[in-house]
């Protein structure tokens, strides 16, 4: 089951792409710059905090549920996924109630 | 303990406050609430998945209990803090430059090993070793402490700075009136954090922390301000590089305490503030600023200056500092007697800056004896 997780994560953002793209609302958009750079901007934020976390032992992750590469000890590759993917489809979310 | 509530609380609540009073105001409009409605049912479906599969685990002893379903409550701040980033990015990241451009220059970077180091020394010689606790408290004074006494002063200080070419130097930069709101909500913060960690080590401490920071803020800020009341501008100038070493050394909880070397550091405070006002008693005479050096003049100024260091000499050997110190003493009495017989008061300003970088030849002495004290007698 190690590839459940990260399937699931890369299915919903190529879904969440290709909505992005047919409607041009942040990647796709004239705004893209700005738009990449809060997202980059929030997942350096987002990670510091699962370092922390990390850090004194408060969360860890299954190693059954994930693929076992680690972007730093004990914060494994799907969490930047996971955070990209949270941020973009909320931009998009929010892009799509305006 | 560091516990997830605090890790994500202390995030969440700064962007809450950041978002309402500096940024965006998001959380006010309705688009955005809406949005957090969606997100909220987003994350719970997601978040559910990664905690009851379970994808992330969690630590029982660090977490607070309440769950949502098999979600800690946590998450969810963890969820808002950082969509609050998102959404204020942008301004978030200018912050972040501005800080490092404008409170960071105001703060004197120059300066700031003047303020850590009386902190740290106690708790080295003393504990022979600087835990992370400890750490806390010497970062304390290392910068936010520095970002405070200089920050207010730069705001309360503006107009009579305006004119004073001493302010592009090492001693700072001037700080226009648009950043001074930044500025103090910077500080604001950054005080108000270190309050909890004071309050759980002793109520004394507690109690000197509160002193040291009012010290800090009335130095310059009305209606008090210090620094115009000859005497107790030097007092209290004085006192923003003592306290730091009180500190430390009741953070520790030391038993004998070092009456005769904190008073030699007093007295030699309240000395070098006298000799650094000396440069300025033509401008703080334009800018109706009364102090020390104003109302005594430049001559007495210097001997003022000059037998208060005499005193903490004496007063510190009293304490137990080795005689041969002496010589590494002997480039500051040159230094006050050249000022002494200087002309014009403004001159010496090259002499304080001199001062200055002395001080870190001085402390290197001292360091390289500390060391040399603690790891081989």
């Amino acid at each position: 089951m190690q590839f459940l997780y990260i399937t699931i994560l890369l299915f919903s953002i190529i879904g969440i792409f290709i909505l992005d793209r047919k409607r041009k609302l942040v990647l796709f958009s004239s705004e893209r710059t700005k738009f990449a750079g809060a997202i980059v901007a929030t997942i350096m934020f987002a990670l510091l905090l699962d370092g922390i976390g990390v850090g004194f032992n408060v969360f860890y992750s299954n190693p059954e549920a994930i693929l076992g590469l680690y972007v730093y000890p004990d914060i494994p590759i799907e969490e930047p996924i996971l955070l990209f993917l949270i941020t973009h489809s909320s931009l998009v979310t929010w892009r799509l109630l305006s | 303990m560091m516990t997830y509530l605090w890790i994500v609380g202390i995030p969440f609540v700064g962007l809450l406050f950041y978002d309402i009073f500096i940024g965006k105001r998001m959380v006010f409009q309705k688009k955005f609430q809406m949005f957090l409605g969606i997100f909220t049912i987003a994350m719970l479906l997601f978040d559910f998945y990664l905690t009851a599969w379970p994808v992330v685990l969690y630590n029982p002893a660090l977490i607070s209990g309440l769950r949502i379903g098999t979600i800690p409550i946590e998450d969810f701040l963890y969820g808002y803090a950082m969509i609050l980033f998102l959404f204020n990015a942008q301004g978030l990241i200018n912050s972040v430059l501005l800080v490092w451009k404008k409170v960071l220059v105001s703060s004197r970077p120059f300066s700031w090993i003047n303020t850590a180091y009386p902190a740290a020394l106690p708790i080295f010689l003393f504990q022979k070793t600087i835990g992370i606790d400890d750490l806390l408290i010497v970062l304390f004074f290392l910068i936010p402490y520095n970002f405070l006494v200089y920050g207010v002063n730069d705001v309360f200080d503006y107009e009579s700075d305006k004119n004073n070419p001493r302010k592009q130097s090492i001693e700072g930069g001037l700080l226009e009136p648009k950043y001074h709101a930044v500025t103090l909500w910077i500080i604001g913060v950054f005080v108000l954090a270190f309050l909890p960690l004071m309050a759980s080590r002793s109520l004394l401490l507690f109690g000197l922390f509160v002193g040291v920071i009012l010290n800090a803020v009335f130095y310059s800020a009305k209606p008090l301000r210090l620094k115009s009341i000859p005497l107790l501008d030097s007092i209290s100038s004085s006192l923003h590089f003592v306290l730091p070493a009180v500190v430390g050394l009741v953070w520790i909880g030391i038993p004998i305490f070092p009456t005769y070397i904190i008073l030699a550091f007093f007295v030699w405070g309240i000395a070098s503030h006298i000799l650094g006002a000396i440069p300025d008693i033509v401008p703080d005479i334009r800018a109706k600023e009364r102090t020390v050096a104003t109302v005594f003049g430049k001559r007495k100024s210097v001997l003022l200056a000059g037998s208060g260091y005499i005193a903490a000499i004496w007063l510190s050997f009293v304490g137990g500092v080795p005689i041969w110190i002496l010589i590494f003493l002997i480039p500051y009495f040159v230094n006050v007697i050249i000022i002494l017989k200087l002309k014009e008061s403004e001159d010496a300003q090259k002499n304080f800056r001199f001062f200055m970088y002395y001080n870190l030849v001085f402390g290197a002495i001292t360091t390289m004896y500390v060391i040399y004290k603690t790891s081989f007698l």
